[in-house]
């Protein structure tokens, strides 16, 4: 098996043979990150240039810790200080940048579709780092290498998504990836959350906390997004804790060597309760870790990959 | 590219291999005779079986002899030329290498540029004492200025030659084999 792709914009189109060399990979790459000198030089010589126009604290720090352990030379863009703010279209931010001959762009974009659109136009490898709420692939990749790190496999887990699907890009991704290896996944939120077209995902759906947790093996909570209160989604925080909110009373049903996923930012007493994301089944600072590492492979197979291949 | 291969021949059987194995670990045995600093690093694939079997002949007298693996895929000098990337496999030192005598072992030494990729590797790792080069066959048509302490048997061969190294523990049986060939591009 090879990686023969020149962008990862997505867990969609991946076959389960890629994704299984990505963490394979990924588990390799993790022994670089505890070297007393944390640096490999595969990627020297390459430039990546991140684009990050909406916030991001963890998947950014992620990418240019990855891209500096592979020794390439990287830059970072953020909207407010960019020419977009200037009126300047995609397209040409996109192809100037192409002028200076980057290899790599990592793109964050609140639209769905935006690193897609630049793969199509730019020779660089385009890697999407989560398009509006569309897919987010590296986080689903770094919560299925913890995953199985923690539990040897993904196949034949019952793994619960819980919160926000509506909007996640997270539990998107997710929701591909799990499936294509084998885990059943049950997505479980506020009805208000839940958008009508899962089936085609071919998850279990409820708005049953307590039922989506029985038996499940993995627990992957999601962050409410204060910034979309506005939109009435459910009454108040303190009704969502009370009815989505995961507390150490609630986790007793799953299983008893169930973990506790959560892609970042918390907000603790809103989800997930501050007794549950400190305690020992929560592996939320395991998955920061494995960022990293699935980052590098992604960055690594993809340089690899041949231009003008299928990137569908 | 049209390839026709000769019949293979045999270099070493297996009492060969073994017999070889256990010359170089005298002749590492007799350099290195600090034991308490001495630890083996083999290079995937078929350094690594090599390396344990060296450190399991000169540690059977005392306390085990540290073996690491080193996976040197990160390091080689024409990651940009090969498409897709060749699989990355863990790099596994279980010890601190700053002042220790190494010996990196590989089974087979041709052109030096995975040894290269190996230095590299190990000087990011820690500061041994002093690497040496230990290899079952020296097979000539070196492109670096790089030559092994330790050599099983020099074998004179052409350039476009396959010298082939099987131990039992990677592909069940010991043995070496040239498979000559007469490249013919067309």
């Amino acid at each position: 098996m090879s990686f023969k792709r020149k962008d990862l914009l997505g867990i969609e189109p991946l076959e389960a043979e890629e994704i299984q060399l990505i963490l394979d990979t990924a588990e390799s790459f993790k022994e670089v990150s505890t070297r007393e000198i944390k640096k490999v030089p595969a990627l020297r010589g390459k430039t990546v240039i991140n684009i990050f126009l909406e916030p991001s604290t963890r998947t950014r720090t992620s990418f240019e810790i990855a891209e500096k352990r592979l020794s390439a030379d990287t830059l970072s863009l953020a909207a407010a200080t960019s020419s977009l703010t200037k009126g300047e279209t995609l397209y040409d931010t996109a192809m100037n940048l192409e002028a200076m001959q980057p290899d790599f762009l990592v793109v964050r974009h609140s639209c769905a579709g935006a690193p897609h659109f630049l793969a199509r136009i730019c020779r660089a490898s385009v890697i999407n780092a989560g398009d509006g709420a569309h897919e987010h692939p590296t986080q689903a990749l770094l919560d299925a290498l913890t995953i199985r790190e923690k539990k040897g496999r993904l196949e034949g887990l019952r793994v619960a998504i819980v919160g926000d699907i509506a909007h996640s890009r997270v539990a998107r991704s997710n929701f591909h990836l799990l499936t294509k290896m084998g885990a059943s996944v049950i997505a479980c939120g506020p009805p208000t959350l839940l958008p009508p077209e899962l089936d085609r995902f071919g998850v279990e759906v409820t708005s049953h906390f307590d039922a989506a947790l029985e038996g499940a093996d993995v627990v992957m909570m999601l962050r409410i997004q204060l910034e979309r209160q506005q939109a009435l989604n459910f009454p108040s925080l303190r009704e969502y804790h009370q009815l989505y909110g995961l507390t150490l009373a609630r986790l007793r049903r799953a299983r008893p060597d169930a973990i506790v996923l959560h892609p970042g930012p918390m907000n603790r007493g809103v989800e997930i309760a501050s007794e549950v994301a400190d305690s020992g089944v929560s592996v939320i600072l395991e998955q920061v870790t494995n960022g990293v590492a699935v980052r590098m492979a992604v960055l690594y197979l993809v340089s690899g990959g041949v231009p003008l291949g299928d990137s569908a | 590219m049209n390839t026709v291969s000769l019949p293979a021949a045999s270099l070493m059987d297996a009492t060969g291999v073994q017999a070889t194995v256990t010359q170089l670990a005298q002749a590492i045995g007799e350099s290195l005779t600090d034991l308490t600093r001495l630890a083996f690093v083999g290079i995937r694939t078929r350094g690594v079986p090599l390396a344990r079997r060296l450190a399991g002949k000169l540690g059977a007298a005392g306390p085990p002899l540290p073996v690491g693996v080193l996976d040197i895929t990160l390091y080689r000098d024409d990651l940009t030329r090969i498409a897709p990337h060749p699989v990355v496999h863990k790099t596994e030192i279980p010890f601190d290498l700053t002042d220790r005598d190494v010996v990196l072992v590989d089974d087979v030494l041709y052109t030096g540029r995975t040894v290269r990729a190996a230095l590299d590797s190990l000087m990011d790792l820690g500061r041994p004492r002093v690497v040496r080069l230990a290899v079952l066959i020296d097979r000539g048509h070196h492109e670096l200025p790089i030559a092994a302490d330790f050599v099983g048997r020099r074998l004179e061969c052409g350039p476009t030659d396959l010298v082939q190294v099987s131990f039992e523990e990677t592909d069940g049986r010991d043995g070496a084999e040239l498979l000559p060939r007469a490249a013919q591009r067309s």
